[in-house]
């Protein structure tokens, strides 16, 4: 470079502009005007334009132009011959004159001679044609010098580089909404093996069809009173869904005994807590207590339960939350042995066992859930459409609804009541 | 008429305008003066003064909305004067060449003010 401060520094300014445009994070467009500007002023250069090179569509995509005027072409054609032609040239300027021997400039002869285009340089990065650069004359009218190639050459690179960065940000972000896609095709796989073991699972017992479905849906009702999230909401609803899988492997006949069933089944049937536990452990849930809620959805705060008769808060919560969903089920629903009982004597059984066999606050929840339903402060139609037509009758469920909450009220921070 | 606060202009008779260039012509100033100066062109003023008697500094950027600025001039056949340039904007200016394609009427000098042309 001729050993002049004023130029020497201008272009300098202009160089460490570029590297600051290049590693600042706003928007890609707005950096290569940016660039286009740098360059352009850093040797007074009247006109140019900046495009990235779009492989797939073989042509360039002008980004950024200065000067070109309104009929200038924003995206131009190149051919394979192009592509190799300028990928083998380098990162480096060509001269109108020797670019004549390339397709595209041939085809747009024209126009690049009337914009008097004088120079060439494709952006290559890592032997990649990302992009090129067209520049006009000097606002001297002077041919461009050994000097001004290398400065140029310098702030192309910076700008290949930052064409380069933006296409892997491009493709890093394909990719992740790839996978986005894909997990969210495997969260469906997920819920519908989810609800078709639910229907495996009711399916052994006929009188019970549509039980798991219900206590999913009760699960999730009481998790979304606690004001857990979106996620675990679902997860709930899953472990829900899949208490019961361990019924899966035991005699169909225990469970379909249209009898009060013997010491002997009632051994075999408890033992399906645990074998559900073992079905579930294995496999990954996007809500990792599934397992646990088939374990010790039989026990009791009381600690007269089972598989371990553990009480209180050695219970893990969503097994409790199952337990009150499952029974509250189990009583509003017709049994082999016996017809469902009134809604009013649920409520009351919910009522007497809180701190016995429920948890008091998870009756709370339970509770507040179905009063916003049945006085109306939601519009939301759940319970009414699981417990069917007919069922509830709000003018009673209602105020009993209140007075159980008052009664239960302070009541559900209580210690449990061990046996 | 153009209504304008910023950069400051100053109308003359015979469709001549001078624009008065901020302090530090970049980016947001020579954003600004370019799209004022396309708009007095677009309305039909026939000579544009850039006076840089406030100007201290100009950088790459700012040369290049000068170099638009000179394009839309030349596109639109008015003409265009830079005036009161200070020493190093003068210098820089004539090393980049563009005091070729531009006609430069005054610069500041400490003893005197030089006419150019
Ligand atoms: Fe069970």
């Amino acid at each position: 470079m001729k050993a002049n401060p004023y130029k020497f520094i201008h272009t300098f300014e202009a160089l460490a502009g570029i590297g600051q445009e290049i590693a600042n994070r706003h928007s890609f467009n707005e950096m290569i005007r940016v660039s286009l500007h740098l360059l352009l002023g850093s040797l007074a250069i009247m006109r140019g334009g900046i495009a990235r090179y779009l492989p797939k569509e073989h042509e360039f995509q002008f980004i950024a132009v200065r000067n070109l005027g309104d009929d200038f072409p924003l995206s131009i054609p190149i051919s394979m011959e192009d592509e190799r032609d300028l990928t083998c040239a380098g990162l480096r300027g060509i001269e109108a004159d020797q670019a004549k021997l390339l397709c595209f400039f041939q085809q747009n002869y024209s126009i690049f001679e009337k914009k008097k285009i004088e120079l060439i340089v494709p952006l290559i990065v890592r032997s990649e044609l990302v992009g090129v650069i067209l520049l006009g004359e000097k606002a001297s009218g002077e041919p461009y010098d050994s000097t001004d190639l290398d400065v140029i050459c310098a702030i192309s690179r910076h700008i290949g580089v930052g064409i380069h960065q933006r296409n892997i940000m491009i493709e890093l972000e394909r990719k992740a909404e790839e996978n986005r896609k894909l997990y969210e095709n495997l969260q469906v796989t997920y819920k519908d093996t989810i609800k078709a073991f639910a229907a495996a699972i009711d399916s052994k017992d006929k009188y019970t069809e549509g039980h798991s479905e219900r206590v999913g849906k009760y699960t999730e009702i009481i998790a979304e009173e606690l004001g857990w999230d979106e996620k675990c909401c679902e997860g709930a609803a899953v472990a829900g869904y899949l208490h019961d899988v361990g019924k899966l492997v035991v005699d169909r006949s225990i469970i379909n005994a249209p009898y009060r069933i013997n010491a002997r089944e009632s051994a075999e049937l408890s033992k399906h807590p645990s074998i559900g536990y073992e079905i579930l452990l294995p496999i990954h849930h996007p809500f990792v207590d599934v397992p646990l809620a088939a374990k010790y959805h039989h026990e009791r705060v009381d600690g007269r339960g089972y598989p371990e008769g553990l009480s209180g808060d050695q219970i893990p919560f969503i097994a409790r939350i199952v337990n009150l969903a499952d029974s509250f089920d189990a009583m509003t629903t017709d049994r082999p042995y016996k017809h469902r009982r009134s809604f009013e004597e649920v409520i009351e059984d919910l009522r007497r066992n809180a701190g016995k066999q429920f948890d008091p606050s998870l009756v709370v929840a339970f509770c507040n859930a179905m009063l916003n339903e049945f006085s109306g402060e939601t519009n939301k139609k759940r319970f009414s459409r699981l417990l069917g037509k007919g069922y509830v009758n709000t003018s009673l469920a209602v105020p009993l609804l209140r007075k159980i909450l008052n009664d239960l009220d302070g009541t559900s921070g209580m210690t449990f009541i061990a046996s | 008429m153009v209504e304008l606060e910023v950069p400051l202009s100053v109308f003359l008779e015979g469709r001549e305008v001078v624009v008065y260039v901020e302090n530090y012509l970049n980016k947001p100033s020579g954003d600004r003066i370019e799209k004022v100066c396309l708009q007095f062109l677009n309305e039909g003023y026939r000579k544009l003064i850039l006076d840089f008697r406030e100007t201290e500094l100009v950088n790459s950027i700012g040369v290049s909305f000068l170099l638009g600025i000179i394009d839309a001039c030349e596109r639109h056949g008015s003409e265009l004067v830079l005036t009161n340039l200070n020493e190093n904007v003068f210098n820089l200016f004539e090393l980049l060449g563009i005091t070729k394609r531009v006609k430069v009427d005054f610069i500041e000098d400490e003893s005197s003010t030089r006419d150019l042309h």
